[in-house]
């Protein structure tokens, strides 16, 4: 979580607003993007030292410290050492205490029985720690505009770490929302709006949790830029700044980097489970995500339905659930007792437990660490 | 009210100023002061406290005079307009104009130049070279120093991006004697037990008295025989000499019973 004072936002009324990044910004974003590839190949720390020091052109010192860090983001890379650098660190500075040798032949002499020369077990020594791996050039070639959006974006994912509840209105495109949603295990629920298409999601915000306050923000966050998938789009995020209650609006045109067209195929959890349930029970048919159900002004997504080849009348909808607390799991059973959907099995993951409390007794709820066990389902099948 | 009836305070690093007025307040005046230097040779080991007082290069010197005029003439200006106002005030009045940025700036520049100057570099060598059959402690005001320090003379670094169980490693090697020197920022400041150590050079520091105490406080464990060198590193004509009269207040001897 980026700390509060390095987010540049004002606060009107009730209303927090964000200063996102604009062309006005386009001047000292270039220069930020000219002295990231001045220290290519350099240590991270001393750009880091670098960006500490005034820039040629003014720069708000929050924003800048905001760009710095998302284009740190976009060049992070595993660390390459032609030796692990624990070894190294390991192997040298013990070999250099025990011999009045000079440096280069102590590096030398153990680069030699390693294999490797002298300057790559130099450069291994420290390859594994954050200020001494080496500043790489972004994946792609990034322009000023792109780098203002991307800022923009992880300036509201930072602010939305302190949501308590998010309310989301979709015009077009829900169906891909609420999948991308449910993917990333959030809770919530969608209420579709009479006589059109279009829904509204309701989502608990990190802030309303007791666990995985961090984790679950952090998949809060990544529904953000994929709202520029719906044709329009409203967000109010009730949001806790030190206990005063603000709200976080945006709306379709902010400008927000928008996400990478969104995937169409499950979660690995999802595919392990439909393979291994077809291989175990071949009687039944695995149908992927089943039609949306209405039920009492709100929307349930299904993730299968399991139906039984020689008698269709035998079919059971299933739903896997991601974070949760023992209250959303009662609502939603009770949901759907009162929508008429007995044949509904909730899967829930016993390591995404937002709260104290332990699950609500349930004869449909089938809880899982990890890995989904189709016999546990083919069992409540009968 | 509180619930005691007698409350006792006990603390190796005492509070000086406010903090010392708070503390008298929440639980009475001090009753007995011992100082490190008056348990050393008897509860601590007895050591020598050596000052090497040192000299910027004519490059080095030039470049902090430049720096050290940019952040005088605005913090001085800042201080005759508010005599009473803390160091944590100036920054945050400093964050907030162009020109109180430039200051941090020359502030932050002025440090790193005085962390690792060329004299202080020839003269850890000479230390290191001259206490070889001692376990050494070397102490730096940054990560950046201890790991210029580990990479010049190959001495394993005790920093917070090495894990927990790397440094245990290394600390128990040089408890062995398999390494004979360790460099570090604040890892070793505080709580870690290096008894063997007899040798401690404070390059640089940036925490003051009770920072000084702490460190000195590593080599201190009593051994027969056992007699310590502690080396600092402090720059003529820098702030490090006002710096470094500060921290050596907490080892000077004070004994002040009034039991």
């Amino acid at each position: 979580m980026r700390p509060d004072g390095l987010l540049s936002y004002s606060v009107a009324g009730r209303q927090v607003v964000p200063h996102f990044l604009g062309e006005h910004d386009h001047p000292w974003l270039r220069t930020l993007l000219e002295e990231h590839e001045r220290f290519t190949g350099r240590p991270r720390r001393e750009l880091e030292a670098r960006l500490r020091e005034p820039l040629p052109c003014e720069a708000p010192p929050r924003k800048l410290a905001l760009a710095a860090q998302v284009l740190d983001r976009l060049q992070r890379s595993q660390p390459s050492a032609a030796v692990p650098p624990r070894q190294a660190r390991a192997l040298v500075f013990v070999e250099a205490a025990r011999t009045p040798a000079p440096p280069g032949t102590v590096l030398s002499s153990v680069a030699t029985e390693l294999g490797v020369t002298a300057g790559e077990l130099n450069d291994s020594l420290f390859a594994d720690l954050p200020g001494e791996r080496l500043v790489k050039p972004p994946a792609k070639p990034l322009s000023a505009a792109e780098l203002a959006l991307r800022s923009n974006l992880a300036l509201v994912q930072a602010l939305l770490l302190r949501a308590t509840g998010v309310t989301v209105d979709v015009e077009g495109n829900t169906r891909v929302l609420v999948r991308q949603a449910k993917w990333r295990g959030l809770i919530c629920s969608v209420a579709e709006r009479s006589g059109t298409a279009d829904a509204t999601l309701e989502i608990s915000g990190p802030f309303a949790l007791f666990r995985h306050t961090r984790l679950y923000g952090r998949a809060l966050g990544e529904l953000v830029p994929l709202l520029a998938w719906c044709p329009r789009f409203r967000l109010r995020a009730a949001c806790d700044f030190d206990g005063r209650r603000l709200t976080l609006q945006l709306g379709t045109g902010d400008p927000i980097f928008p996400a990478a067209a969104p995937r169409q195929y499950d979660s690995q959890l999802e595919e392990r489970f439909a393979r291994d349930f077809r291989r175990l029970a071949p009687q039944w048919d695995v149908l992927r995500e089943a039609e949306p159900i209405s039920a009492d002004g709100t929307l349930i997504f299904p993730d299968f339905a399991l139906q039984h080849r020689s008698d269709p009348a035998r079919r059971w909808l299933l739903e896997i659930v991601g974070y949760w607390t023992p209250d959303y799991v009662a609502r939603k059973l009770e949901r759907y007792r009162s929508a008429g959907l007995p044949n509904l099995i909730l899967c829930i993951d016993e390591h995404r437990n937002c709260a104290d409390a332990d699950l609500p007794p349930a004869a449909l709820v089938i809880s899982f660490r990890r890995r989904l066990d189709p016999a546990a389902v083919l069992r409540v099948l009968g | 009210m509180a619930i005691a009836g007698a409350r006792l305070g006990l603390t190796a690093t005492p509070a000086r100023g406010t903090a010392a007025a708070r503390l008298a307040e929440l639980v009475g005046p001090t009753l007995f002061e011992l100082a490190v230097a008056d348990l050393a040779g008897g509860f601590l080991a007895s050591f020598d406290a050596v000052t090497l007082h040192l000299d910027l290069s004519s490059e080095e010197h030039s470049a902090y005079t430049g720096l050290s005029s940019v952040f005088q003439g605005i913090y001085a200006e800042f201080r005759r307009a508010a005599p009473e106002a803390t160091w944590m005030d100036f920054t945050l009045h400093a964050a907030r104009a162009p020109g109180g940025r430039r200051a941090l700036a020359a502030w932050r520049q002025m440090r790193r130049l005085l962390a690792f100057t060329l004299s202080k570099r020839r003269a850890l060598a000479s230390l290191l070279e001259r206490h070889r059959s001692s376990r050494v402690l070397i102490f730096t005001a940054d990560n950046e120093t201890a790991y210029a320090i580990a990479r010049e003379h190959l001495v394993m670094p005790l920093t917070c991006d090495i894990g927990r169980r790397e440094r245990d490693a290394a600390l128990e090697r040089f408890r062995l004697g398999d390494l004979r020197a360790l460099v570090s920022a604040r890892v070793l400041n505080e709580g870690l037990d290096v008894p063997d150590a007899d040798v401690a050079v404070i390059v640089g520091g940036a925490l003051g008295e009770r920072e000084h105490v702490q460190r000195v406080g590593r080599l201190l464990r009593p051994g027969e025989g056992k007699r310590a060198t502690v080396y600092e590193l402090v720059t003529r004509h820098t702030i490090e000499v006002g710096q470094a009269r500060r921290r050596r207040q907490g080892l000077a001897a004070r004994r002040s019973a009034q039991l």
